[in-house]
């Protein structure tokens, strides 16, 4: 069964910021949570798959065809959501519709209007009057409305309450009951991907950490909790990085069951995609003996 | 069909999921040749992803509880059912004749191993 | 295309009313004045200015951005703005030399065919101002362009000026009508070089 998203040594270089040799692969009928913290190379992930911006390496195929030149048909069947609605404040949802039917061929009007009812948005209320939350469903309805394969999200839910964000994702998990549809989740806010999501790759100072599943990660990564002393009976290799407080010591460990052999006794609690984070980039600021 | 999962318990989720199907297998609240929710639907249900649902159903598979027919769903399995109880009375057998062993070699007595057997079926 | 078309026109719905309304205004103060060719002149202007201002909606609310993750080509975009510049200076000019011919010609000791003359030479204009414009937007933005375009506008008449002031002697009426009349072709050129260059420059903008 072919990939949804093949993405193979990809590098964008900026001046101050490059992203380096990333590859993953998406399949088909799941979802993927794209996590860094702010800056990492999510979003130019995102874009370069949308060729928003031009890769300067590497290659990247959206349902086996080439992203760039295969462009326009790849876009049709993509579903885009990004962190701002793209259209005016003084459109409407019904504006949103006449321009949306004249792009897509593919265009239901009527998904459109069910998908309007369900988030409560009014066809003639203009955007300008929209709280972020609804701007949020718009974005989604739209991009659900065409019937795409794939859908992306990059930071659809910043700003928004829980109970939002608890809609969308039960959106995300209807979407990919169709197993031949894939979503790719952009966030740093990790506990939404800790519900849903299928895949995890994680991006830091523009190099890919990991990319596997979800499950794994949560069997595989743990926090060692000790004393300082203890601490200093550690083995370097084990840690990916670490924090001290004034009564012990927390660090990250990458294979949790081995280091539950190896140092017995010591209390080990599994890791929170937030924390596994947190602790990475903690290595780089010194928290790494 | 009710699951219940516990994010803070010891036990890896998939094996919740498969354990508690097993039950109701066993128990026969389950009947052979009854359909099982599909995997992404139990997923989505439960929230949680795909990839558990999936393990804990071939789990179910691997040990004869369920069959899986691709395009149709999964289905409590039929007349395999006796011969899995039976398969599993007989690996505790041979699981529990290991322990009469190292009992009676260490003058151990009946007693006493059937109180370890009580207690371990009430902790797990 | 024809989406972004009407997601202009549905943007700049206000704007446009606005400007008719404005178009109202200058028509009372050339019926006061007597002179035709002044409404016209001001309305082309204003809604040449429209262009610019949706290009600035397109920039605040990074429509670009959005549109490109569409079926949408580069290509597409570029041209649906060249389209929407002249549709609207055409049907400003079109819609103020009709006023105007109406209503005040009858009151002026203006000819029709002079008339038709300044609605022409405003139209040329026009078509020249977008094909500055609209590179420059792409190149430089909206804002540092709104700058320059005040000057580009304010370039003719210092040239005039300064023209004048040389005491070299004025093209003669017929050296005017007859570079009106081989205007044409030029100006198609000016305008499809302006696009190429928007194109290229377009092409190579990351977003």
């Amino acid at each position: 069964m072919g990939k949804m998203l093949q993405m193979e040594d990809v590098s964008k270089i900026y001046d101050e910021f490059a992203l380096k040799d990333i590859s993953f692969s998406i399949p088909k009928g799941c979802i993927m949570g794209l996590i860094g913290e702010n800056g990492a190379g999510k979003t130019t992930i995102v874009k370069l798959i949308l060729n928003l911006i031009q890769r300067d390496a590497g290659q990247i195929h959206v349902f086996g065809l080439d992203n760039i030149e295969r462009e326009a048909e790849v876009k049709k069947r993509v579903g885009v959501v990004l962190d701002e609605i793209g259209f005016g404040e003084e459109l409407n949802a019904a504006n949103v519709s006449s321009i949306m039917k004249n792009i897509h061929r593919n265009w239901s009007e009527a998904a459109y209007s069910e998908y309007l009812t369900t988030f409560n948005i009014q066809q003639k209320k203009k955007i300008k009057d929209y709280s972020k939350g609804m701007k949020t469903k718009l974005s989604i309805a739209v991009a659900l409305s065409h019937n795409p394969d794939f859908l992306i999200l990059d930071e659809p839910t910043s700003g928004l309450d829980p109970v939002i964000r608890s809609e969308i994702l039960d959106l995300l998990l209807d979407f990919i009951q169709d197993e031949e549809k894939s979503v790719l989740f952009s966030t740093h806010i990790t506990s939404d991907l800790e519900k849903i999501a299928d895949y995890i790759t994680f991006i830091h100072d523009g190099e890919l950490v990991f990319s596997r599943d979800k499950e794994s990660v949560q069997d595989d990564y743990g926090i060692l909790k000790c004393t300082m002393q203890e601490f200093g009976t550690i083995d370097r290799d084990d840690i990916i990085g670490y924090r001290k407080n004034r009564f012990g010591c927390e660090a990250l460990i990458a294979n949790r069951q081995e280091a539950d052999i190896k140092y017995k006794g010591l209390a080990m609690d599994p890791a929170s995609l937030e924390e596994i984070m947190l602790y990475y980039v903690k290595a780089e600021e010194g928290g790494r003996a | 069909m009710d699951i219940i999962i516990s994010n803070s318990s010891k036990k890896p989720i998939y094996d919740q999921i498969a354990a508690q199907i097993k039950d109701m297998i066993m128990s026969g609240r389950l009947e052979a040749g009854e359909a099982l929710p599909s995997m992404r639907v139990l997923a989505k249900e439960l929230r949680i992803s795909v990839i558990t649902t999936k393990r804990a159903y071939e789990e179910l598979e691997r040990d004869g509880f369920i069959e899986t027919v691709t395009g149709r769903g999964s289905f409590v399995a039929g007349r395999n059912l006796e011969f899995v109880r039976e398969e599993q009375f007989r690996r505790i057998e041979e699981h529990l004749a290991k322990a009469v062993d190292i009992a009676k070699s260490s003058d151990i007595r009946l007693d006493e191993l059937s109180d370890v057997l009580e207690t371990l079926y009430e902790e797990i | 295309m024809k989406g972004l078309m009407i997601k202009d026109f549905l943007t700049l719905k206000k704007s446009i009313a606005t400007m008719l309304l404005m178009n109202a205004f200058f028509l009372v103060f050339a019926y006061a004045g007597g002179d035709p060719s002044y409404a016209v002149s001001m309305t082309a202007i204003m809604f040449s200015m429209l262009t610019l201002t949706s290009m600035s909606y397109d920039q605040m609310t990074k429509w670009d951005r959005y549109a490109l993750s569409m079926p949408v080509s580069r290509k597409e975009v570029v041209i649906s703005k060249y389209l929407l510049a002249i549709l609207l200076s055409t049907a400003s000019v079109l819609l103020s030399f009709t006023a105007s011919f109406f209503l005040i010609l009858p009151k002026s000791d203006m000819s029709a065919q002079e008339l038709m003359l300044v609605a022409y030479t405003v139209f040329v204009v026009s078509q020249v101002y977008i094909a500055i414009v609209l590179p420059l937007i792409y190149k430089f933005g909206v804002e540092r362009t709104r700058i320059i375009s005040i000057g580009v506008l304010a370039l003719p008449m210092v040239f005039v000026l300064l023209f004048v002031k040389s005491g070299m002697q004025m093209p003669g009426e017929e050296q005017l009508l007859f570079a009106l009349k081989c205007s044409p072709l030029p100006v198609m050129l000016i305008v499809g070089c302006s696009f190429l260059t928007s194109l290229k420059i377009y092409r190579n903008t990351e977003f």
